[in-house]
């Protein structure tokens, strides 16, 4: 298995296949979502295999539905599977977030109590999801927009706790954590510093908006934009603490061209890289 | 059940709720802007989903009477797997029994070719039957029968879906037609070297693609039907057709698609 590279990518859209199917593209990975690819063949798939034999890919899963009440499908857990082992991606990973609920999928990624009993069910959602696939993954943090009434362990308690328990890694989004902080009014710097740094495997950077109906100041996880300056500024505190890791730049809709794209991640190959001159013993 | 599932319920009710300005069983109500950034959220996935397996419904009606259709559409759904890669089985025969679509005849037709295309697009990549693969048997292909190639299709219209099709797609590269002329259409779709075609099909050898693709008929007895349709069928033509647009499976080496 190649390993993701400690340095920016991007997800992949078929718009810039053209830019970046002769291998030159300058970014160290490519993410994709394993649900777009759950069909039996065609021209989709191909081009999948294209990109994964000249990149580093990760699965970045948004339909499993870990936070869930319910049961993980066992039609959606083949399909991963087939797909992990026909790819052979250099990670795998999900969200701390429900997406189904009775068979219905609600294509969002809905908040998920953190409660005894939540944390429970999502341990044991992992280890369904690592031992079918045979691999460790990843669990991202969420965004929030709304405080939940049945919420009784703080965020970081449960993702840490979560991971530590299942064995999983994190995968920590910093808008996320900047959006949260902001709609549901934590520390945002105190966050980031506590997160165990050996339990990071990856980052993520996006753009995010102020809502449009704007009656409490509420911030969207729009993956529209550039990355904020209040955004960097975290990732930069992050790094510096816990050193290099691969970090993807999202930018999923109003989705720009490929040399944007490109440039964007350089910007955080640039920070990586002045993290990695700085202490050449935290390289990975 | 975990004592959880009250929250799962009333979450997922209100997403689907008929209030817009609701929020979950538990919630204080000035939370209700809060939470319809998810309201928002769900019902815009599955609806740009919708809208991206059937663009040309969405075109033909309109973005507004589209956003209803795909509101009674996602209610109406018992269930939803957790990929959108083949989103939207049965929106055909919804439309079909949607009152407020009954103006508009072929509308159903029309979705169900873009099912057909989205179907045939990511379809399993077995190998086409080719030319070659039927050396030696020359003599006995009239008591043949062949498999649909899993990227194949055949949709019998009453109305001309495909014309209606192309009139909307014209950037797709072909031609559409400068008026249309109201008849059915059988139309085959297939997806030779990984491309996706349509092809408008004769009386004829729609009779022939349906006995052979449909019916498992054996070749003989297609050709039969096609030429009771029309005596002088081309089966020659026809069949060359069949092979180059990838419309039939390639033999097995079990034999199981040989004479019956």
């Amino acid at each position: 298995m190649t390993h993701l590279p400690a340095s920016a990518g991007v997800g992949f859209k078929a718009e810039h296949a053209s830019d970046i199917l002769d291998g030159n593209a300058s970014v160290g990975w490519f993410e994709i979502h394993p649900e777009n690819y759950m069909v039996a063949g065609g021209p989709r798939l191909a081009m999948l295999a294209d990109v994964c034999a000249q990149y580093p890919v990760s699965m970045h899963g948004v339909g499993l539905s870990l936070g869930g009440g319910d049961p993980l499908d066992a039609r959606h857990l083949a399909d991963l599977k087939r797909l992990v082992d026909r790819f052979n991606p250099a990670m795998v990973s999900e969200h701390i977030a429900w997406s189904s609920h009775e068979g219905l999928y609600m294509a969002d990624l809905l908040p998920t109590p953190m409660t005894k009993t939540s944390l429970d069910q999502l341990v044991a959602a992992i280890d369904t999801v690592q031992s079918h696939i045979g691999r460790r993954i990843l669990i991202e943090n969420p965004t929030s927009y709304l405080p939940l009434p049945q919420n009784s362990i703080s965020e970081l308690d449960f993702i840490t706790e979560a991971a530590r328990r299942s064995g999983c890694g994190l995968l920590i989004d910093v808008n996320n954590i900047y959006i949260s902080a902001h709609n549901l009014g934590f520390d945002a710097e105190a966050f980031v510093d506590g997160i165990p740094a050996d339990l990071v495997g990856e980052i993520h950077l996006a753009g995010h908006e102020r809502d449009a109906n704007d009656q409490d100041s509420i911030l969207i996880d729009t993956h529209s934009r550039p990355v904020a300056d209040p955004v960097w500024a975290l990732f930069d505190r992050l790094i510096a603490r816990i050193g290099p890791k691969p970090t993807l730049i999202e930018w999923d809709n109003d989705v720009p061209s490929w040399p944007v794209l490109q440039h964007e991640a350089a910007l955080a190959d640039t920070r990586l890289n002045a993290v990695r001159s700085r202490a050449p013993e935290m390289a990975s | 059940m975990s004592n959880l599932k009250p929250f799962y319920d009333g979450f997922s009710n209100a997403l689907f709720g008929p209030q817009p300005g609701g929020v979950p069983d538990g919630f204080p109500a000035k939370a209700a802007h809060r939470f319809a950034i998810y309201r928002n959220n769900v019902h815009r996935g599955l609806g740009d989903a919708l809208a991206a397996a059937y663009p040309t419904v969405k075109k033909l009606v309109g973005t507004d009477f589209f956003a209803t259709l795909a509101r009674d559409f996602i209610a109406s759904e018992h269930k939803r797997p957790g990929s959108l890669a083949l989103y939207g089985d049965g929106f055909a025969d919804f439309i079909a029994n949607y009152d407020a679509a009954r103006g508009i005849a072929y509308l159903a037709d029309v979705a169900r070719l873009e099912r057909a295309r989205l179907e045939a697009q990511h379809a399993c990549d077995t190998p086409p039957l080719a030319a070659a693969d039927l050396a030696g048997y020359e003599a006995d292909i009239g008591q043949m029968s062949f498999a649909a190639h899993p990227a194949c299709r055949l949709l019998m219209s009453d109305y001309p879906v495909m014309s209606i099709w192309q009139m909307q797609n014209p950037q797709d590269g072909q031609v559409p037609a400068k008026s249309i002329l109201n008849q059915p259409e059988a139309v085959l779709v297939t997806r030779p070297e990984m491309s996706l075609q349509m092809q408008v099909l004769s009386p004829d050898a729609a009779a022939f693609c349906r006995a052979v693709l449909w019916d498992c008929a054996t070749v003989e007895d297609a050709v039969d039907r096609a030429s009771e349709v029309n005596h002088t069928f081309d089966i020659t033509q026809c069949f060359a057709d069949l092979l180059l647009s990838g419309a039939l499976r390639a033999i097995s080496s079990t034999g199981e698609q040989h004479g019956r």
